[in-house]
């Protein structure tokens, strides 16, 4: 129970929507915190069909004149050696330790400080191996085998080994760590045998289907025990892991410097090169205005920037000075959730009125300046199994849509506003004050349907705890996770009074959603996701609106920038300067 | 605002008969600071209850098409990010930026009044319970202190009204008491003691129009004080809800996009400022043709 709960507080994090807010994470909220993708986040290149390959941060490089977007797997790629990049990121980390921190920029800066047992290859969305050089499963899906890779040095020259691994995920576990997010991502663990140096396994007390995404991401990175024991609780200041680059300074409110890593040979194969990176430096500084972080990146102070606002993502394109990156996230899209317990939504023709007649590229046009793709079903299209089926149910059709809200009674009165036995058709949509162009522009798309929708734009907390209490009939979120089922989070009757801002109590959904978070077989565990995912849809339980994607401007001078599974960290590791 | 108030709490004699008031008024329109501050804040006046009643273009459809438009002839001052006409938006808008500055500061005399008459007055206990709870709310910024009374109420225009309102009342409260103190021990309030006046009569009948004056005035430079705060705290998210074309609501939505039109935060800024500046240049002028040493003067 208690691991549930962990889970599902991971997975806040991921909230998307929360990120909105730069640094709107309160600390109860590590959640928030976490991904607080910011303000204007969430994107994609309108114009980019439905990504093909699942996943991958597809970036639409903009226009770079300069670089070309180096195809994933290709021969290794010659860049060239040296240079610094000084990176612009929306806010400060809180801790470079991976069990001590919940917050997206934390894993940005961690990603290359540290390696992870497993990765996820952002072409084929498989996982490839890492630190470990392969592994295996037992048939129950309890028990997890890995070959660790040899000849490994953390960057305090101590070796690389099994202990290693039981020392991190121990500590992980150990409840004296209060770990925030990543004990969350570690699931049902139960402990880690050394079977030889090389060789460690990793038991579970329950199945876990996500258990190769979670070890696939950072937050499960191998940290270097002496280190831990040396700096204790100072670790999260003084970070030590086997990364392309090594911890230089952090000089606390202006910047992290990170210096490149000579002896590293172990990165996973799908990166474009081997051996140590390009870079000799990489610094990451916190700034949290929008205004001044495009300052410093079009004045050349800073080369990579990361949450460009839609409006001078728009413009910057066009001044065709710059590569402009829409590079989308996994997981569940921004989705409007329409209260089910409350008139006028619990009625699912009304709920279906607003599916058929709700346009999202003219939302899309007018809130984001038409960077982001719509979204058609409970999970993005570029997540893993993503059902095909679930998607296109609902085609706009205004009349349709005017045609069901007849049918159910609603009639339109005299100032074009519907009305029911005496109800006028009057909702309150609560967002984050960040989200006020797509609530503006929802109220406007709204009102040819005789729906009047108020406006009410609050902070983050408040509008969190207006969505967890049902106070308010429309919300929207999104959750930002390579493992598809995230969607747990916003969709299982467990979630009541969480994010499941619909108040959905479907006991038939929360067993497909159940069930797939214990099923091992993939192909099991996809036709479960799907069942779920249309049984969502024909419920008309949601609103799915637009894929997120994170927007990054890149100076012309950057060689090789690519994106994490997850959307939101470029693999510096991939880049040079020319 | 103390120093203000404590500078016009100089006893005025009791008001005059009809033709100072007209010799006072040509004087009022020779000074140059009220004329200007009078006719700015008159032209928005005017142009606030036009906008109440028509403007060039629907200051609330979106208009994609036409989003970012530079000012010119089709749209004057230029539109905004979801392609709305900026002019329109500012017309429909000024109603309410005086009506926030107009409420609050009338809820804030009345308060004022209602608290400051009697603490001067009768002074003692009562007095320094007023002026105690005053000290109290006084040690808060006013921004900070409607912040907060907004924050409890939750976020709308009339509670904007409120906040502001309330933040404002010390200040009031503090020049009525002060003025009262002056006035009270005059020669003219023993005489109407003497001749058996009741206390609330002789408030109401004998100070009351003799602290008018400085009230007059610092009302006039509150209303400023008010319309600004009330666009700041707008400006937060806590006024206004959307799409409602309230001008520090559009100074905060524009602040996204002020990097892609430079009309789109110096328009509502500029009126906000005019507004203001009208207010304070009339309020100016009132306390010196108020004033009786600069009126011999």
């Amino acid at each position: 129970m208690f691991g549930r709960r962990l889970v599902s507080l991971a997975l806040l994090t991921l909230l998307v929507a929360l990120s909105a807010c730069s640094q709107a994470a309160t600390p109860s909220q590590p959640a928030a915190k976490q991904d607080a993708p910011q303000p204007s986040a969430p994107q994609q290149a309108a114009t980019q069909a439905p990504a093909p390959q699942p996943a991958a941060p597809t970036q639409a490089p903009a226009q770079a004149p300069a670089a070309k977007q180096e195809a994933p797997k290709t021969a290794p790629v010659t860049g060239k050696l040296g240079g610094e990049i000084r990176y612009g990121m929306n806010n400060e980390p809180d801790s470079l330790d991976p069990a001590k921190t919940a917050q997206a920029s934390a894993f940005n800066v961690m990603l290359n400080l540290y390696d992870t047992l497993i990765w996820q290859d952002p072409a084929d969305l498989k996982y490839k191996p890492g630190l470990a050089e392969s592994w295996e499963s037992s048939a129950d899906g309890l028990t997890h085998t890995f070959k660790l890779r040899k000849g490994v040095k953390f960057h305090d020259g101590t070796p690389f080994n099994a202990e290693a691994v039981k020392f991190t995920f121990d500590r992980l576990a150990d409840p004296a760590t209060k770990s925030p997010f990543a004990l969350g991502k570690l699931g049902p663990y139960q402990e880690t045998k050394v079977v030889d140096e090389f060789t460690a396994q990793v038991v579970l007390k329950a199945p876990y289907a996500a258990f190769y995404d979670a070890l696939s991401q950072t937050w499960l990175a191998i940290v270097s025990p002496t280190a831990v024991k040396k700096y204790g609780d100072d670790f999260g200041r003084n970070p030590v892991g086997t990364g392309f680059m090594k911890f230089k300074e952090w000089v606390p409110k202006d910047h992290i410097t990170l210096e490149r890593n000579n002896d590293y040979n172990w990165g996973p194969t799908f990166w474009n090169h081997v051996g140590p990176a390009f870079l000799d430096r990489i610094t990451f500084l916190g700034i949290s205005e929008n205004g001044a972080r495009l300052t410093a990146f079009e004045s050349g102070d800073l080369q990579i920037i990361e949450t460009v606002p839609e409006g001078d993502f728009d413009r910057l394109k066009k001044s065709g000075k710059y590569q402009m990156f829409t590079s989308r996230t996994p997981g569940a899209p921004m989705t409007m959730f329409m209260n089910t317990e409350k008139p006028p939504f619990n009625d699912i023709n009304v709920r279906k009125a607003v599916l058929q007649g709700l346009s999202r590229p003219d939302l899309i046009n007018t809130a984001f300046f038409g960077l982001y793709t719509p979204a058609d079903a409970p999970l993005a299209d570029n997540t893993l199994y993503y059902a095909k089926k679930a998607g296109g149910m609902y085609p706009y059709d205004l009349e349709k849509a005017k045609k069901l809200l007849d049918d159910a009674g609603w009639k339109v009165g005299s100032d074009g506003v519907r009305a029911k036995d005496g109800q006028k058709f009057v909702v309150d949509y609560v967002n984050l004050t960040t989200y006020e162009p797509m609530v503006v522009a929802t109220q406007a798309l709204l009102k040819p349907l005789g729906i009047q929708v108020n406006v009410k734009v609050f902070d983050q907390a408040t509008r969190v705890s207006m969505g967890h209490k049902g106070e308010g009939n429309l919300f929207s979120t999104g959750v930002i996770d390579s493992d598809p089922g995230a969607i747990q989070l916003v969709y299982h009757s467990r979630n009541l009074g969480s994010f499941n801002w619909s108040r959905i109590k479907d006991t038939e959904l929360d067993k497909l959603l159940d069930d797939q978070a214990k099923e091992p077989d993939p192909a099991k565990r996809a036709a479960l996701l799907e069942q779920a995912q249309v049984r969502i849809m024909e419920n008309a339980y949601s609103f799915p609106v637009y894929n997120f994607a994170r927007l990054f401007a890149v100076s012309a001078k950057v060689k090789g920038f690519r994106t994490h599974p997850l959307g939101s960290y470029p693999y510096l590791y991939e880049v040079s300067l020319e | 605002m103390t120093d203000t108030a404590s500078a016009l709490s100089s006893p005025f004699p009791a008001r005059e008969g009809g033709r100072g008031v007209r010799f006072s008024l040509r004087r009022l329109a020779r000074n140059r600071s009220a004329l200007i501050g009078g006719l700015v804040f008159g032209v928005i006046v005017v142009l606030a209850l036009v906008g109440v009643w028509a403007t060039p273009y629907d200051p609330v459809k979106i208009d994609t098409p036409n989003r970012l438009t530079e000012p010119g002839l089709t749209y004057w001052l230029g539109t905004d990010h979801f392609g709305r006409d900026i002019f329109s938006r500012l017309l429909a808008g000024a109603h309410l930026s005086l009506l926030i500055g107009l409420t609050s500061v009338s809820l804030a005399v009345s308060l004022g009044l209602l608290l400051g008459l009697p603490a001067g007055y009768f002074g003692g206990w009562l007095d320094m319970l007023v002026m105690r709870a005053m000290d109290l709310l006084l040690s808060f910024p006013s921004v900070l202190l409607a912040l907060g009374i907004v924050a409890i109420v939750g976020p709308s225009l009339s509670n904007v009204m409120l906040a502001v309102g309330i933040a404002s009342v010390p200040s009031f409260t503090r020049l009525v008491r002060a003025s009262v103190l002056s006035v009270r021990t005059l020669p003219y309030i023993e005489a109407a003691q003497a001749t058996g006046c009741g206390s609330t009569r002789i408030l109401l009948r004998h100070i009351l129009p003799n602290i008018l004056a400085p009230l007059i005035v610092l009302a006039t430079l509150g209303t400023a004080g008010a319309i600004l705060t009330g666009a700041a705290l707008s400006f937060l998210g806590l006024g206004a809800q959307p799409p409602t074309p309230e001008w520090g609501a559009m100074l905060s939505e524009a602040r996204n996009y002020m990097r892609l039109g430079w009309w789109l935060t110096v328009f509502p800024g500029l009126a906000i400022a005019l507004t203001v500046l009208g207010l304070n240049l009339l309020g100016d002028g009132l306390r010196d043709w108020l004033d009786p040493q600069m009126r011999q003067g």
